[in-house]
């Protein structure tokens, strides 16, 4: 078997109380810069719930982990090393951003520079990918199937546009 | 990839197996790592904590590059606890973790920023004025008083600090003259939070004879059971004291979302063999972390506390007698003393103690003999036991010095032991009569129809011969079971077993609650075998989801009784775990002297904040609660009229409650015609306003010359979290667009108030400026009209300490202020400065009047010990202190504001430091602080210690109070032990000479020294612990008898049903009915009772608009509701609804989840409506925030004053802002409509200009 470096983190769920916080740390230090927005390398989950990416437990989907072959040796579930070779520059098997989430901000600045209204002024969300405001902030309709049990909201909302 | 050659010698390198293959050694080239280790590289590491209200008080790492913060990790190297526990770190939470967004945050306030109307006008002004007769002009012009109708509407413009300073300055200083000092106020809550920063406004406002509003009971977070039962505001375990406890209870608390750097005690618990159960209407998070999960209806849990209590007394106390409960009741609560039972023809009722002053001869103690209760000695006589709040006040030449104390003798010296029943000694069975609210019909809670709502139980009595003849008394123990239902064999109605539906077993409850009576049984005998055993190691950790509701009172005092019961107060790992709100600011006697400029000028001006607002905001116009509602059956009803105002009114005129604005003339025109009159001032007024002369403001206060006009508010967000009925907020205190649905009691019809003036016209925009400190642009700055750009956590230097661990630690500045951001400490000094200079010409040396409550810890709260009496009615004379409030006449020197507020002045060499009736001697400390800051050089305040630097307040903090100077410390127990009798001082000699300076603090957290400020110590050997002092020292709890209090025989309090704990369903707060179906969109509408829990993803509102919060959550306001609301709703998950009534309305996304009960919403406090907030279909402006459908409510019980325990203190007794019996109407919106169309046009304008 061939040995891969690896670094792994182990946290006790038990004593685990979903604060956030191991999230949050981790975000400030290493992936708190442009184009890294939707990135958690720690995350916290909780169950009812599909986790973060999208469904990153089915490992059908995303062929993660080993599987053993006839000869007794181990090899990756996407294939030898050849095949992993092959996808280096488009791999079909890992998440795009759409099974993230979109990564937004808000229009804080309206708060202070916004004249005066008929209506207090608001910070609507905008799209970290697009720059342009966001509707709604909600799951992605993405286009793969999902195992997702929830249905996203059905009616049309109109804005003032 | 630049390493790729060296890729190709794969083959060639070495590598040393191990461990059977499964391991090699390998000779790399490492320096890929470089990337991680100059990404985590760092110039600094400052400690620093986060300045919030959320008890965490937890001490960060804030990593320092290149002058800029990059992140922040939480500190390990607090003071270790003890070998057998867990220690206290890390201590953080995920929204601490996201504090270092705020900094360089789009929503980062870099500069001072003014309404653009107010400052157009304001600059007009000033090209022919200077600022205070601009001001002047501003405020006499009706036209330019259009800025009050903009607030909140945008148009902010920047300004320089030159012209903020000079507008704040002008208006506060023409307020002063015009109006009266007092009608400059501040709100800013918690001190303990960042202590300097409070301190900086209360004492420039405190100086100028501003007023201060207390918050801890405006936030609801003050339990005034805690008063009640102890006479203390709130003191509690420290949270490692968890740890120590055999059995928990988290009851309303949900630990690890709102205690996050504590709940590793919670579980470590359980691993070392804590049984923990937890009680919340929804699977909060708390019930992941518990054995059992008990789910009441929510607002019902008294019920369920109830019968916890009938469990007890029934198996513990009744059916065999627990030895060790015995005890502690005996010894430390008033069980065995005595109340006077009263006939009114057909029943007998408890009416008040029995005082020694009800005997001849005073039963040998004369001596304030009408605050001394009484109890049967073991040979049945009647005896004076020592403690009770008679002992506490003894004349210079009394005999009865050193006599207040919990020793188990009589005031003469005689042993004695108490005794809980007279059960075998009675002399007659008498029919007692107790109000009995749970067959209270409530369109949405289950009642339990009792038949009636007067219950008679069977008491065992005794015959006394007293001064006025022979009365019937019982033993507050004999009370207490009858009023339980408990049988005793005196026949009668009560409770034959468990399974009887009778007031208050565990199958009553069930009926109401829904717990099973199994469980009802299970958890109380657990709870209760488990105290007998490890002698009251069993614990309840209790918080707002029990204390934010109208009736908290009986929430609180019913599991109060379980842990009284059970031994539990005061002991290690045991007893009455409140957090909510950061309040333990352990220097408390250090600060106060810096905070209300108590060195200069004593007293300050202190106002209720819940009774100021609902006032102010005009909500009482609006009012719905009637008296009659709220009044024990038992009570005559022609005593308190309708309106709850009229209450406060007379509670103000009678010296219970303090007042703001306080007389209807401004008070240094009324000091002036006083000390022109040739009368003692005191008298002058005191008689002017018995004769009606001279009005109080709280007659009238829609009459302009009442109006509060000028407001400071600064670490806090009063129009965008605390204010219930922001709408109304809106509409009359800041005159500014409002969503307000209902109409006034003019309008409506209805009972108006007979103690207050009713103006038709409602008057709107009382306030004449607004001026709000924050670091970011929150709603309380958007409704403002100047915003003062203030340092963040990270920019300044202060102090903070909590509830939850014994340790002092600072804030320190990282950084220096960013862009044009500067500290409270620097702005307030500022603003001091430029009003001294702009006093010049307009205000001199003024005289001033003051008026104060009766406040609790003097020897004023010995003030009316029987009936109620009012003045105005003629029932009494005015007797200042006595029957009415305080008259001070002080002085105050407007010019030297400045160089007093720089300088510690002379009065606490003179009249001494102290607090909470304890007074010591402060020389040392005040010539130890001249020598350390150096002395002022010339100037009114010439010679008197320095205080300039934020550093020098936090020192003079840490010089005078007994947590931080040991020497204080043992002076302070010394004092105590004066009045005690008993020497306290081995509790803190072992520190004497410690003096905790600010740098060793930034080195380390420090524990605190013991003081007697508090019941807890700090020790090598027990954990913090409330009431550790009482029962170890026999230090007296500061109520009537000295006790912990099971009743409450205040006549108000009886009158209203509360003489004893009960259950009292929610009241109906009458604000969906009228609007069911009339604003039809075409979707169902549901009725829901609105709960408003602490969130995760925000301390209060702070937090709520960063970035990393909003990610992690939903992006944005959230309301989650049950799947078969949703259903019934039409609502899916993530869809807008709106939810509102008669306050205003609210626009939000829902969250549809499994976890939330049938029949309620939960909105997490406080998500505001800054943030991805469309308008509302109800009121056709932006959706409010959550406090849009909630208005304030006060009860008259909390108004009580001049009695012991009930008597004032700054943020310790008063009216509260409790919530959560609020209902709204919950619908799918159909049309969101974002209103922006016309600042993106506007946008495009000024793009184009």
């Amino acid at each position: 078997m061939k040995i891969r470096a690896q670094i792994a983190m182990v946290l006790n769920l038990d004593k685990c109380i979903g604060c956030h916080t191991c999230s949050v740390t981790c975000k400030n230090v290493w992936t708190s810069r442009k184009g890294m927005e939707y990135a958690w390398f720690n995350n916290v989950e909780t169950k009812p719930g599909i986790g973060y990416p999208k469904d990153w437990e089915n490992q059908e989907r995303w062929q993660g982990g080993w599987v053993r072959k006839p000869n007794g040796r181990l090899q990756p579930k996407q294939g030898g090393r050849l095949a992993v070779l092959a996808k280096i520059f488009a791999n079909p098997h890992l998440p795009e951003i759409d099974d993230y989430y979109e990564p937004f901000t808000f229009d804080y600045e309206n708060l202070q520079t916004a004249p005066e209204l008929p209506t207090a002024p608001v910070a609507r969300p905008i799209s970290l990918i697009s720059g342009r405001t966001m509707d709604k902030v909600e799951r992605a309709r993405t286009g793969r199937k999902s195992s997702a049990a929830n249905s996203t909201s059905a009616a049309p909302t109109t804005t003032s546009r | 990839m630049s390493h790729f050659l060296d890729r190709l010698r794969y083959f060639s390198q070495r590598r040393e197996p191990f461990a059977h293959g499964l391991g090699e050694v390998r000779v790399e080239n490492r320096q890929w790592e470089d990337g991680y280790r100059s990404r985590w590289q760092h110039d600094k590491i400052v400690r620093s904590t986060h300045g919030v209200n959320c008890t965490g008080s937890c001490s960060w790492k804030i990593y320092v590059k290149g002058g800029v913060v990059t992140w922040e990790t939480q500190q390990t190297d607090y003071p270790r606890t003890r070998a057998d526990m867990p220690n206290h770190e890390p201590r953080g939470c995920s929204r601490g973790a996201s504090y270092s967004w705020y900094l360089y945050s789009a929503n980062r306030l870099k500069y001072p920023m003014v309404r653009g109307r107010l400052l157009r006008r304001w600059r007009e002004a000033r090209k022919t004025l200077a600022p205070v007769p601009a001001w002047a002009a501003l405020m006499a012009d009706p036209q330019a008083k259009d800025y009050k109708a903009a607030r909140g509407l945008g148009g902010f413009v920047r300004a320089s600090w030159d012209e903020v300073l000079d507008m704040v300055a002008a208006a506060n200083v023409h307020t002063v003259k015009q109006h009266g000092p007092d009608r400059v106020v501040g709100f800013s809550p918690i001190p303990a939070m960042s202590m300097v920063s409070y301190a900086a406004g209360a004492r420039y406002l405190s100086l100028i004879g501003g007023t201060l509003l207390s918050f801890y009971d405006w936030y609801c977070d003050l339990p005034p059971s805690s008063p009640q039962t102890w006479g203390e505001q709130t003191d509690v375990p420290e949270s490692a004291d968890w740890y120590n406890a055999a059995y928990i209870i988290a009851w309303g608390s949900n630990v690890p979302q709102t205690r996050t750097p504590d709940a590793h005690f919670f579980v470590e618990a359980r691993y070392n063999g804590t049984r923990v159960v937890a009680v919340t209407p929804d699977y909060a998070e708390v019930a992941k972390l518990s054995d059992l999960w008990l789910h009441p209806k929510q607002g019902t849990d008294a019920a369920l506390a109830m019968a916890m209590g009938h469990v007890m007394l029934r198996e513990f106390f009744l059916d065999r007698q627990c030895e060790y409960f015995q005890d502690y009741c005996r010894r430390y609560t008033d069980l065995p003393l005595l109340v006077s039972l009263r006939s009114d023809g057909e029943r007998w009722v408890p009416d008040r103690y029995l005082r020694a002053s009800d005997f001849a001869g005073a039963l040998g103690s004369p001596e304030h003999a009408d605050w001394k209760t009484v109890g049967f000695d073991a040979d049945g006589k009647p005896v004076v036991p020592r403690g009770a709040i008679g002992f506490r006040w003894p004349g210079k030449d009394s005999p009865e010095h050193g006599l207040w104390n919990l020793e188990q003798k009589a005031a003469d010296g005689t042993p004695i032991e108490l005794v809980l029943s007279q059960l075998d000694r009675r002399d007659e069975t008498l029919e007692v009569a107790f109000p009995y609210f749970g067959g209270v019909v409530h369109q949405h809670f289950q009642n339990n129809v009792q038949g009636g709502n007067v219950l008679l139980r069977r008491v065992p009595a005794r015959r006394v011969a007293t001064r006025d003849g022979e009365r019937m008394v019982a033993t507050v123990f004999d009370l207490l079971c009858a009023h339980y239902g408990l049988d005793r064999g005196l026949g009668g109605a009560c409770a034959k077993s468990y399974a009887d539906n009778v007031p208050y077993t565990p199958a009553w409850q069930q009926a109401i609650t829904g717990v099973s009576a199994e469980h009802a049984i299970a958890v109380a005998r657990g709870f209760a075998e488990s105290a007998e055993k490890t002698r009251g190691r069993s614990m309840v950790i209790i918080g707002a989801g029990m204390n934010h509701w109208f009736h908290q009172d009986m929430n609180y005092r019913s599991i109060i009784n379980m842990l009284m019961l059970c031994g539990t107060i005061g002991v290690s790992g045991g007893g009455w775990a409140h957090y909510v709100g950061q309040e333990k600011l352990r220097p408390q006697t250090g600060w106060t002297a810096l905070a209300f400029a108590l060195d200069w000028i004593r007293p300050p001006r202190q106002m209720n904040g819940t009774s100021f607002f609902y006032a102010h905001s005009d909500q009482w116009r609006y009012e719905k609660l009637d008296i009659d509602d709220l009044l024990s059956p038992l009570a005559s009803r022609d005593k308190y009229g309708h309106s709850p105002i009229d209450c406060n009114v007379r509670a103000e005129r009678m010296g219970w409650l303090p007042s703001a604005p306080q007389l209807a003339r401004n008070p240094l025109e009324v000091a002036r015609e006083a000390l022109q009159s040739g009368q003692p001032p005191r008298d002058y007024v005191a008689q002017a306003l018995q004769s009606g002369t001279l009005r109080m403001a709280c007659e009238d206060p829609d009459d302009p010359a009442n109006f509060p006009r000028n407001l400071f508010i600064w670490r806090s967000n009063l129009f965008g979290s605390s204010g219930k009925g922001h709408e109304y907020f809106l509409r009359h205190f800041l005159g500014t667009r409002h969503g307000l649905q209902g109409k006034d009691l003019g309008e409506e019809g209805g009972h108006k108030p007979e103690e207050v003036a009713w103006h038709e016209q409602a008057p709107e925009g009382k306030l004449d400026l607004v001026t709000t400190l924050d670091f970011r642009m929150s709603t309380s700055c958007l409704y403002s009209d100047i915003v003062l750009s203030t340092a963040s956590w990270y920019e300044k230097n202060d102090l903070n300490t909590s509830d939850m661990h014994p340790f002092i630690h600072p804030l320190s500045a990282a950084v220096d202020p960013v862009w044009e951001s500067r500290s409270d400490w620097e702005i307030f000094k500022a603003v001091a400065k430029r009003f001294s200079e702009l006093a010049e010409g307009q205000l001199g040396v003024e005289p001033d009047v003051v008026l104060t409550p009766i406040m609790h810890d003097t020897a004023g709260e010995l003030a009316q010990p029987f009936e109620v009496r009012d003045w105005k009615k003629g029932e009494c004379d005015f007797v200042p202190g006595v029957t009415a409030p305080n008259i001070v006449l002080v002085e105050r020197d407007y010019p030297a504001t400045y160089a007093r507020f720089t300088a510690l002045g002379p009065l606490l060499e003179k009249l001494g430091n102290g607090g909470k009736g304890i007074g010591w001697n402060a020389q040392q400390e005040v010539q130890g602080l001249g020598e350390l800051n150096y002395l002022v050089e010339d100037g009114p305040a010439k010679g008197r210690p320095r205080i300039v630097s934020d550093i020098d307040a936090a020192e003079t903090i840490l010089q005078l109070a007994p947590e931080t100077n040991g020497q204080v410390a043992v002076k302070a127990w010394a004092a105590l032990s004066q009045i005690t009798g008993r020497d306290h001082r081995h509790l803190a000699t072992a520190r004497e000479d410690e003096k905790i300076r600010y740098r060793d603090i930034q080195a380390q957290p420090r524990k605190i020294i013991s003081s007697p400020t508090w019941s807890g110590i700090e020790s090598e050997h027990v954990s913090y612990s409330a009431g550790w002092t009482n029962i170890n020292e026999l230090i007296p709890w500061r109520t009537l008898s000295g006790r912990q209090q099971f009743y409450q025989d205040h006549a108000w309090l009886r009158d209203f049903g509360e003489g004893f704990a009960l259950y009292r369903p929610p009241i109906d707060t009458r604000s969906v009915a009228a609007l069911h179906g009339k604003h039809d969109n075409g979707h169902a509408e549901l009725t829901l009772n609105f709960i408003t829990p602490h969130q995760k993803w925000g301390i209060h509102s702070t937090y709520t608009d960063n970035l990393l919060m909003l990610t992690l959550s939903r992006g944005g306001p959230i309301v989650w509701l049950s799947e078969a609301d949703a259903q019934r709703g039409g609502i899916v998950d993530n869809d807008w609804i709106e939810l509102f009534n008669i306050n205003g309305a609210i626009t939000a996304r829902a969250v549809v989840s499994q976890r939330v009960q049938e029949g309620m919403v939960m909105m997490y406090h406080a998500q505001e409506k800054i943030v991805n907030v469309p308008g509302s279909e109800i009121t056709q402006m932006r959706g409010g925030i959550h406090n849009s459908v909630t208005r304030t409510v006060l009860k008259p019980t909390h108004m009580i004053g001049g009695y012991a325990q009930l008597s004032w203190g700054f943020n310790y007794y008063g009216t509260v802002g409790s919530n959560r019996d609020e209902f709204v109407i919950v619908r799918k919106m159909a049309k969101v409509d974002w209103m922006d169309s016309v600042q993106r046009e506007a946008r495009q304008q000024n793009a184009s200009a």
